[in-house]
């Protein structure tokens, strides 16, 4: 197995062959192929209220990475959050907590945070408007396969702020504080408005 | 295939204070990415220090670090310093997991400066803490690892370094 350590740098393609147990060695050893794997891609062109995902793999992954692109809301001030499935029932009451800090090119930088919330905040509240404003980012969230653990989450988004038309950026992260399996995510427009456009990865990162 | 290379798994199966990753760090790449989810009985932050090649750890002055604690229950707070011996506070740990993804610039590079982002969520006590942190080891030498080191010991999980690979 001479490409270890320097199958990344690699130059030329299809340089050489793996038997089948060199690569259930290496698919062992977590060095076969990628470390991004792809679990599924959905995309929205016509409003819908929420998003779904509900094979996430989580027996497989401790860490996911969903990322977004594109998010229009179906009405102005809409922004994009999650919440999380417990045993495939969506945990919908005020018991997440938050804490993000909101950047935007025009006033002061704010806080967001909250012991109670109905979601985890994601991106910043958008305008419905394909030719200049769309919000993009990506969420790591942790544990969701875990039932003796909390699933975390932490965010980083940039759009624009639908308010003054300008550019806003968010960092952050939320808890679901319950010890809990959970084995889908949703994302859904809040509030007052459905997802009228979005483009998504949902990847697990690898692990051996 | 993404240009995501996993290097190294390290796994904590017992109570322990540190856990150092070493020979991670090569010409292979400039920039990883390391994920980390520990639990500590109680809470517990982690400072980083990076290793160099002869397996010294670095704990010269030469940190400089910031972070921003966000809050789940009140105001956020700014934290900063330089010259210190570690960079504070980069990972977390709770009773219940934690999340942390930290990534490193340059740091096998022996004419830079060995850079870190990070973002983590946690706990304190019932309230949530997300940290945002920058950090920098101001020395121009080769690192391959790093140490971390607890506040109140991990008892179990898990880091894991990755390569942002070029193709």
């Amino acid at each position: 197995m001479s490409y270890i350590g320097v199958q990344p740098n690699n130059i030329k393609q299809n340089i050489g062959v793996y038997t089948p147990s060199e690569i259930l060695q290496l698919e062992k050893d977590g060095n076969w192929g990628g470390s991004l794997e792809l679990i599924e891609e959905q995309t929205v062109t016509s409003t819908t209220a929420t998003l779904d995902f509900t094979s996430i793999q989580e027996n497989r992954y401790d860490v996911h990475l969903l990322q977004y692109k594109g998010f229009i809301p179906e009405n102005d001030g809409v922004r994009l959050v999650l919440r999380f499935y417990e045993n495939g029932v969506l945990e919908t009451a005020s018991v997440y907590q938050i804490a993000s800090q909101i950047m935007r090119v025009t006033g002061t930088f704010s806080e967001a945070k909250s012991t109670g919330n109905a979601h985890i905040r994601v991106g910043t509240n958008m305008r419905n408007d394909f030719t200049s404003a769309s919000d993009n980012g990506y969420i790591y969230i942790y544990n969701a396969g875990n039932s003796s653990k909390y699933t975390f989450a932490t965010v980083q988004t940039t759009g624009i702020y639908y308010g003054d038309n300008k550019g806003s950026m968010e960092f952050g992260g939320g808890v679901l504080p319950q010890a809990s399996l959970v084995n889908g995510f949703q994302l859904y427009g809040h509030s007052s408005g459905g997802i009228e456009n979005i483009e998504t990865k949902l990847y697990g990162v690898k692990q051996i | 295939m993404s240009n995501l290379r996993l290097i190294n798994e390290t796994t904590v199966t017992s109570s322990v204070s540190t856990v150092s990753v070493t020979d991670i760090f090569s010409a292979d790449f400039d920039i990883y990415k390391i994920v980390g989810n520990f639990t500590c009985s109680g809470g517990s932050d982690a400072s980083l220090q990076f290793i160099n090649s002869s397996g010294s750890v670095i704990s010269a002055s030469s940190y400089d670090w910031a972070m921003l604690i966000m809050k789940g229950e009140t105001s956020f707070v700014e934290y900063k310093n330089t010259g210190q011996t570690n960079m504070t506070a980069l990972f977390h740990g709770t009773e219940q997991g934690s999340s942390n993804t930290i990534y490193a610039f340059n740091p096998f590079n022996s004419s830079a400066y060995s850079f870190v982002l990070g973002q983590t969520s946690g706990k304190s006590g019932s309230n949530l803490r997300t940290y945002k942190n920058i950090g920098v080891l101001k020395q121009t030498a080769s690192m391959t690892g790093f140490k971390l080191t607890f506040d109140v010991n991990a008892t179990s999980g898990s880091v894991r370094t990755y390569g942002l690979g070029v193709s």
